[in-house]
């Protein structure tokens, strides 16, 4: 099946163009208005197409998902989760894609993706068609009740949202500071301020202080990222008031979801994702 | 065949040079003795120390003999420094404080081996990395020869300290690529 499909790499461009294209207008912060209602964020997923495709059936009953960026790189099926994704989004029209830090040209050179396609044969016939889809992804989803949702984390420039606003698209690594930093910046409890990160140059730990005042400024309820590995899946910064996810296979830690009633942000569920058996390669598909 | 990680206890592929969980080396590949620096190893130490290394532990702060300074636990009055990590590879130490000692030895050695006073698990700190020292009522940080060194932050950037470095209270020490610690309290009497 998998190969009938790479035979046809014209449909898989057709499928990034066609997710483009409904974007619309790309903007660095999404806005939603809504009201009442549940969203389900998922964390960095890797290639783990089984763990998007069971967060797929079991958020189910959810207004909107939200897929907090690192699709590819690292895990078995980058390419065909990538894929899902923007079909699954096509058909519902309540999928957001909020780019990761592997959204980008800095990284799929390093950690898998450009193998993966260069192995498919496709690397030069798609892999342009998914650089112009990276750029118009937005930095951050901006819920109307005071929720937010980034890749990484607040950025030393940019306390006030509205300044997210003008960030350029089109930035493929990015060069933007900023937008560098939404992408790559941790939480840390014990810090005060900013901290030059151990990731590497230009990445920074912000601590609550950061927090407080971002948090004041834009009126955010809850924040959520990814970024991060978690042994249990997830993680809770800031007395709950910023969640660290994480959806991945390839670290070999717990799996988890994010469930928010937009109406009350601060009670959040967990959902973990199951345990993959050993030798399987697939989950049972969940019963409602 | 997988392997499992001497630091953690994560399963990980055989491709995996790293764990993938808490990146300490592989065991036999990474910290074969050739791929070590040598101003790591101590000269005359006996093999025990190296069977250590293999052994999964879960990380902790390993107390030590009185002649390399110790760890507080009394309530008697004592010159000290507590440290808080900041940041770690594992993530269950990070917050974790460590009041350390420096009445009855005023030095206090830290570093990956067990050997240490205040070891830490961080593949990126060297085994013997650098030591505390209180000289007078001053305390001091001093790098061994680490491979990755010591910074300490100037308030925007983290500077290598290639000599002995007064610490004060709020001093944060990166020690490595992967390790921040904050000197959270001090005291010398």
């Amino acid at each position: 099946m998998e190969e009938l499909y790479l035979a046809l790499p014209d449909f898989m461009n057709e499928t990034i163009d066609r997710y483009i294209e409904s974007i619309g207008k790309p903007v660095p912060v999404r806005k939603i208005e809504l009201k009442q209602g549940t969203i389900s964020f998922i964390g960095d997923t890797h290639g783990a197409l089984d763990v998007t495709a069971f967060a797929m059936a079991k958020e189910n009953a959810s207004d909107l998902t939200c897929f907090v960026g690192d699709l590819v790189d690292r895990g078995k099926r980058q390419l065909f989760n990538l894929l899902y994704i923007l079909e699954i989004a096509l058909i519902s029209n309540k999928v957001i894609i909020v780019r990761g830090n592997h959204e980008s040209t800095l990284t799929n050179d390093v950690y898998g993706f450009i193998d993966e396609l260069r192995n498919f044969g496709i690397l030069e016939e798609v892999y342009p068609h998914i650089l112009r889809l990276y750029g118009k992804l937005p930095y951050a989803l901006h819920v109307s009740t005071g929720i937010i949702a980034v890749h990484g984390g607040i950025p030393r420039s940019g306390i006030d949202l509205t300044e997210w606003d003008a960030l350029p698209m089109d930035d493929l690594e990015p060069s933007n500071p900023m937008a560098f930093e939404i992408m790559w910046n941790d939480p840390r409890e014990f810090v005060d301020g900013f901290l030059p990160g151990t990731r590497g140059e230009g990445t920074f730990f912000f601590g609550p202080d950061v927090y407080d005042r971002f948090a004041e400024r834009n009126k955010i309820k809850l924040f959520v990222r990814a970024h991060e590995v978690k042994k249990a899946g997830y993680e809770n910064y800031f007395n709950n008031r910023l969640v660290s996810i994480f959806s991945s296979r390839y670290h070999k830690g717990k799996a988890a979801i994010l469930r928010v009633n937009v109406e009350f942000p601060e009670k959040n569920q967990i959902e973990m994702i199951p345990e993959l058996l050993p030798g399987e390669d697939w989950l049972p598909w969940p019963h409602p | 065949m997988s392997w499992f990680c001497t630091k953690c206890g994560s399963e990980n592929d055989e491709g995996e040079m790293t764990c993938v969980v808490c990146g300490s080396g592989k065991i036999g590949v990474v910290e074969t003795p050739e791929s070590v620096k040598v101003i790591d190893q101590q000269p005359s130490n006996p093999p025990e120390a190296k069977i250590e290394e293999v052994v999964p532990e879960a990380p902790k702060v390993q107390s030590s003999p009185p002649t390399h300074g110790v760890l507080e636990t009394g309530t008697e009055e004592s010159s000290y420094l507590e440290i808080q990590f900041v940041q770690s590879p594992l993530d269950e130490i990070i917050g974790k404080k460590v009041k350390l000692n420096l009445s009855i030895f005023p030095s206090v050695s830290v570093g990956r081996s067990p050997e240490n006073v205040l070891q830490i698990p961080d593949p990126s700190v060297s085994r013997m990395h650098g030591k505390f020292l209180l000289e007078g009522k001053d305390f001091y940080f001093e790098d061994v020869g680490s491979a990755n060194g010591s910074y300490i932050f100037d308030g925007s950037k983290f500077n290598e300290a290639k000599e002995k470095t007064k610490v004060e209270e709020k001093t944060l020490i990166k020690l490595g690529e992967g390790t921040i610690v904050k000197i959270t309290s001090l005291k010398s009497l």
